[in-house]
Formats: structure tokens, C-alpha cells, sequence
């Protein structure tokens, strides 16, 4: 358990830097482990997420405009195990994941393509479309992905065969009878493996069960934003969304679906967000250089952090908590509500 | 909370302790009344006045003394708190040089940003200049003594076209930047500038605008050389990103020659723009100024990552629809 005691938080930056922080109702500690004088264009971390649900270790996208590479930081160890320059199709590396032992990378061009260690292939093993934006795996069911853009609905791919699964269908015409356009920036899967969230730049939050209809089941709004980042809390039928203008919202996802909490403070746009296992705190990295911390029920913003450069991703232990058991917070000076979740932690462990 | 960020006024501190004493004093012993120096219970008004004015100069008095005292003593001279020297700390606050080692990230951060080729020096600005629909006079006036201040640029009306379509034909054409001015009522009011070819994009409150034959100069006194640009001022990360936009528009290498200056002053977040050409008294050496025109003050409202998409596209710092949130206290500056 050590290692998950070291950092808490990862997050990479528009600028190349990667870092690890470790957040406390106290104190906080962050650390660069990408060495700053090696920085380059081609550092510039465009996707990162967990290489599997262990947390043991993190894949990173990196570089937009040059060579474009893949890293694998080992967080056990505290080294970089393992690169490799990704040189199919164009655009920046918009998913990665782990498929089988072997990394599965997708590009804005829509090449995904499976990385085999000693097969030296110049072929993708599907094509997603122009104008991809974003590539997820399923939670339970290992050989699916989700894919979607800009102009490019949800698709599912199913990798042992090679084929599309699922294709969605646009909503129907508006009022005026105008198409409604289609994007997605960030996609998800639900716990129970058939229902798929998406969000898009046009502000809309979709759900679509592959089980049901090729339409999504629920398709709701919020105008005037453009939704980037999305993430589920553990009971499921509720999301949490981040905007291009700093919004922070919760979505009810029973029955027609409801937006609900916003988390107040962020300045500017968000670009990863997640919750913890518990549904505490939301973590979101933000455009601001800012790390947010908010309390997901009382909507109270815990923490800011200020991490010097423009954050676009970022990774968070699901057992990240605020308080960590072994300092000694007896009698501390604290605000009210941070004693309270004291209680409610030790409850927890309990 | 806010107290703690606060520098504490000293003479205010002794003030405080007088207080405690005097309540010291009022619980040990009876109850003292207050004491009847005021004049105001006196009804005749020219008596009133005179008292007044004995008052006054009593007070005048005293204080002169007081100052005699302290100079004879060899006090240090008292600094006057302002709201600049009291403004709350903000974390993102760059101290001392940028190339020293606490700064490095920083450095780093700067070196990877969208303007690091023309601090590099690698390519030379050109900069369109364009307007809101069917400018009126002063806008137009406006913007082409514009294009006489940044050099290699050009204005151009916009013929209703949208800025998205206008930023595609400029990255085609090698512009680096462009100015968009708008108006309201006759006069200009906001200014939007977009660094190409992909971005940022700042959107500022324009305000105050004085033209040259407003300011009684003449747009001819306005040489061809490449002026001196001075940003002033700029102490947070965001500060320092949107100086770095202003800087950008200008040519790095100014002609001296034309002693032509260009001044971004930045005070409680208004950005102040001052033109002047300058001049030193070959006698004394001493500097002196003269106004070329235009002036105008500018106010930050976004800084958006990319180039221009104000409705979906993704911002670095906002303002818009959340000033009561962030704008806590006077003394709360983010330039």
C-alpha cells in the first residue's frame, strides 16, 4: 500500500510538465517527475488515464504538432517504463488504453491501432472516422470500445473481432426541422456495461443503451456551454460534468434526467474530473492551473491548488481522500465542515 | 482569513491599544462620560465656525510639531498604504528574476507557449486590424492611428464577414494577430486580439478612448519607426500571459532612432495605453515626454485557449457571468 500512499493525483500539462501531487486537508506536496530541463515540444501531455484498475501504473499521450509518443509511468517504482513514438494517422492521440498486456492508441484521424511489442506493422486495426475526440474500453467487458468526435456519433468496436457493434443515430430535427449537429468530447461507460454517457461541445449529455435503441434514451442540455470532461459516481446514475467555462455540474441520470449540483470556483475551462470511491470530493484539473477540490454533496470547495502550468489531464486514486489517517488531526483549527469529514472517514474505514 | 493577507496599519495598532486601556480603566473604575470638545451643540453659526476654525489650526499645530519631532528623531518616513501595496496576496504572484531557479517551471511553461517563436525571434508580427460593422468615425480613426502604432499593419473593414472566417483567411495570408474593435453608440468599447495561427484569444473592455485631434495632436506627428514597448506592471501568470500578448503584436526590434515609445501600464487590473515620443535635454540629461495620442484603457474579460469560439471554445481565465464570485474585495487584483 505504500506506493498508493506517495501521490494521490497525477496531472500533465499543456506545457510538457508531468506532476504528482499528494493533497491533504493540510498540506500539499507536489512534485515534477518529468525533469524540467528535458522538457520539449513534443512533451505537451495530451491524454492520460490509468493503465488498469489496480492504479499501478499510467498511460500518458504525449506531443500534438511533432512526434507523437506514448509513455507508461510506472507508479510503483517511480520510473517511466516504458515509450514509443506513435506515428499513425494524424492529429494527437486522443485514447489510450490497455488491451490484453498491449496498448491500444487512438488519433484525431480515427486510426486506432494496437501496439504490438514485437510486430512491426504499419497497420491500424480500425478506423474510427475523421475528427476523433474520443476513445474509451468498457469497464467489464475488456474487448469493447467506445469511440466519438466532432461530427463522428458514438460507435462501438468490439476488438477480438474487428468489427463495429454499434453505431448511434442523431437525434431528430429540431423545431425548425435543422439537423442537430453531433460531438462528443468525452464519453463513458456505465457500471452496468450497456448504457454509454456522452458529452459533447454543443452542451448536450446523452445516454445511449446499445440494448434499447440506436438513439439515446436520455438527451438533455445545458445551454451555452460546451461540456468537456465527464465522470460517474460510484452510485451510477449520477454524473459529474465539466464545461469549456469552468462549470462544474452534477446530472441525475434517473429517469428523463436532471441537472442538479454546480461546484463553484473554477475560472476557466476544466479538463479532468473525477470522484472519488466514497462520493466525497471531486477532483478537477482546470485550464486555470488550478487543481479544484469540492465536496460532492455540499457542493463547499475544499482545496485549490496551484500547479504553475495549464493542466489537460489528469489521474486520481480512487481511494483519494483529504484526510489521511496516520497524521495526527486531533483538535485541529480546521473549518467545520472539513472535522466533519473526519468522522465520516473513520466511519468508512471502519 | 483576509485580515492575515492584510499588511496592519502601525499607527493604527497603538489607536488600538489607547482603546483597551481606556476600557481597562472604565471596568476598575465609575463610568466616564464622554468628554464635550465638539463645537456642535453651539447654535450660533458664526460662532460655531470661528471655534471651527480655532480647532483646526490647533490641530494643524500639533501635527506640524509632531512631524518636527519624528524628522528631528530620525524616524524613518512612514510609506502610505494604498490599495496596490495592501492587494491580497495571490498565489500565482511572480517574484524576482524569471530565469532564477524558483521560477524555472515558470521559465518553462513560457518557453512551450504560443508566443515563444516571437520571443525567439523567429518570425516578424503583421497584424490586421478590423472593425464591428459599419464603424463610425472615431472607430475608424481610431483603429488607422492604430495601424500607425504597430508597425506592419493594416486595417481593413470587415464586410460582414464573421471572425472565424477571418481567422482562416489570415493564417492562409501569414498575419500573426488580429485586432478587433467594437462600438457602441458611436464610440469603441472592446477590443478583441487573437494570436494566430492558434491562439489565445483576449477579449478586453475598451473604454476612455481619446483620439489625437481629441488630445490636440495630429496623427502625421506619428513616425514610420518601430517603437519601444514597455509592459508595466503585469506580477501574476495571467498578468504576465497577456503582456506577452501586447508585446507580441510589436516588432522585436524597435528603431531607437525614432524614440518613439509604447507604454502598457497596468494599475488595479485596468491595462492603461500611452504613446509618447521622448526626448533628453542635452544640457541635464533629464528626459522629457510629449503625448503623440491615442490613449485608451483596457480591461481583461477572457483569455480563451485557442483562437477564436466564444461560445464553445475553452478558457483559461473568465470574468464573464461570475464577478460577484470572484471579485471579493478591493484589494483582490488578478493582472
Amino acid at each position: 500500500m505504500s506506493y498508493k500512499d506517495n501521490f494521490n493525483v497525477f496531472v500533465g500539462a499543456k506545457s510538457g510538465t508531468f506532476k504528482g501531487v499528494k493533497v491533504t486537508s493540510k498540506s500539499c506536496v507536489m512534485k515534477n517527475i518529468q525533469n524540467l530541463l528535458s522538457i520539449t515540444d513534443n512533451h505537451e501531455v495530451t491524454y492520460m488515464t490509468w493503465g488498469n484498475s489496480e492504479e499501478k501504473d499510467i498511460l500518458l499521450a504525449c506531443g500534438s504538432k511533432g512526434i507523437r509518443s506514448v509513455k507508461v509511468y510506472d507508479t510503483v517504482n517511480e520510473t517511466f517504463k516504458l515509450s514509443f513514438v506513435c506515428d499513425i494517422g494524424e492529429g494527437n492521440i486522443t485514447g489510450i488504453s490497455r488491451y490484453k498486456e498491449e496498448i491500444l492508441t487512438a488519433v484525431q484521424s480515427g486510426h486506432i491501432k494496437l501496439w504490438r511489442n514485437n510486430e512491426e506493422d504499419k497497420e491500424y486495426i480500425l478506423n474510427a472516422g475523421e475528427n476523433l475526440l474520443c476513445m474509451k474500453k468498457a469497464n467489464v467487458r475488456s474487448n469493447i470500445i467506445g469511440t466519438g468526435g466532432l461530427e463522428n456519433p458514438l460507435k462501438l468496436f468490439d476488438l477480438e473481432k474487428k468489427i463495429s457493434i454499434f453505431t448511434a443515430k442523431n437525434v431528430s430535427h429540431d423545431w425548425l426541422q435543422l439537423r442537430v449537429p453531433i460531438s462528443i468530447n468525452d464519453l463513458h461507460f456505465l457500471s452496468n456495461n450497456k448504457e454509454i454517457v456522452t458529452v459533447g461541445k454543443y452542451g448536450f449529455i446523452r445516454v445511449y443503451d446499445t440494448k434499447a435503441q440506436r438513439r439515446p434514451v436520455i438527451n438533455l442540455e445545458i445551454k451555452e456551454e460546451s461540456l468537456t470532461k465527464i465522470s460517474t459516481c460510484s452510485q451510477d446514475k449520477q454524473i459529474i460534468c465539466g464545461s469549456g467555462k469552468g462549470r462544474i455540474n452534477m446530472v441525475d441520470l434517473r429517469k428523463c434526467g436532471r441537472v442538479l449540483n454546480t461546484y463553484k470556483g473554477p475560472v476557466g475551462a476544466v479538463t479532468g474530473v473525477a470522484v472519488n470511491k466514497t462520493d466525497q470530493y471531486i477532483v478537477s484539473a482546470n485550464l486555470d492551473r488550478y487543481l479544484y477540490i469540492h465536496d460532492l454533496n455540499t457542493k463547499a470547495l475544499l482545496k485549490k491548488v496551484y500547479l504553475t502550468s495549464k493542466l489537460s489531464s489528469m489521474v486520481m486514486r480512487s481511494e483519494f481522500t483529504l484526510n489521511v489517517l496516520e497524521e495526527d488531526n486531533q483538535s485541529n483549527d480546521d473549518d467545520e465542515f472539513e472535522s466533519e469529514h473526519e468522522f465520516i472517514n473513520i466511519d468508512d474505514s471502519n | 482569513m483576509k485580515l492575515n493577507n492584510l499588511v496592519l496599519n502601525p499607527l493604527k495598532r497603538v489607536k488600538q491599544k489607547r482603546i483597551k486601556d481606556e476600557n481597562d480603566e472604565g471596568t476598575s473604575q465609575e463610568v466616564i462620560l464622554p468628554r464635550e470638545t465638539g463645537i456642535n451643540h453651539i447654535k450660533c453659526k458664526a460662532i460655531r465656525l470661528k471655534k471651527n476654525e480655532e480647532l483646526q489650526r490647533e490641530k494643524k499645530k500639533i501635527k506640524k510639531l509632531r512631524r518636527k519631532a519624528r524628522i528631528e528623531a530620525n524616524e524613518p518616513k512612514q510609506v502610505p498604504h494604498t490599495i496596490e501595496s495592501l492587494r491580497e496576496k495571490d498565489e500565482t504572484m511572480i517574484y524576482g528574476d524569471i530565469n532564477s531557479e524558483e521560477n524555472e517551471e515558470v521559465r518553462i511553461d513560457m518557453e512551450h507557449d504560443e508566443f515563444a517563436a516571437y520571443y525567439r525571434q523567429e518570425y516578424e508580427p503583421k497584424v490586421l486590424i478590423t472593425y464591428s460593422d459599419n464603424p463610425h468615425t472615431k472607430t475608424r480613426i481610431f483603429g488607422r492611428e492604430l495601424t500607425r502604432i504597430i508597425p506592419n499593419s493594416t486595417s481593413l473593414y470587415r464586410n460582414r464577414s464573421g471572425i472565424k472566417k477571418i481567422v482562416k483567411s489570415c493564417v492562409q495570408k501569414n498575419f500573426t494577430d488580429i485586432i478587433v474593435i467594437n462600438e457602441n453608440q458611436c464610440k469603441p468599447n472592446g477590443m478583441l486580439i487573437i494570436h494566430l495561427p492558434d491562439g489565445p484569444t483576449i477579449n478586453c473592455k475598451l473604454s476612455n478612448v481619446k483620439i489625437t485631434p481629441e488630445l490636440r495632436r495630429s496623427h502625421k506627428e506619428i513616425t514610420e519607426h518601430r517603437p519601444e514597448v514597455i509592459l508595466n506592471n503585469f506580477t501574476t501568470r495571467l498578468g504576465h500571459t497577456v503582456s506577452r500578448m501586447f508585446g507580441a503584436l510589436f516588432h522585436y526590434q524597435p528603431e531607437f532612432k525614432g524614440r518613439r515609445v509604447v507604454t502598457f501600464h497596468n494599475q488595479r487590473d485596468y491595462i492603461f495605453f500611452r504613446h509618447h515620443r521622448y526626448e533628453f535635454n542635452k544640457k541635464t540629461g533629464k528626459p522629457r515626454l510629449r503625448e503623440l495620442g491615442p490613449r485608451f484603457t483596457l480591461k481583461l474579460r477572457y483569455l480563451q485557449h485557442g483562437t477564436f469560439d466564444s461560445k464553445y471554445g475553452d478558457y483559461e481565465w473568465t470574468i464573464q457571468g461570475r464577478r460577484h464570485q470572484m471579485e471579493t474585495s478591493r484589494r483582490k487584483f488578478f493582472l
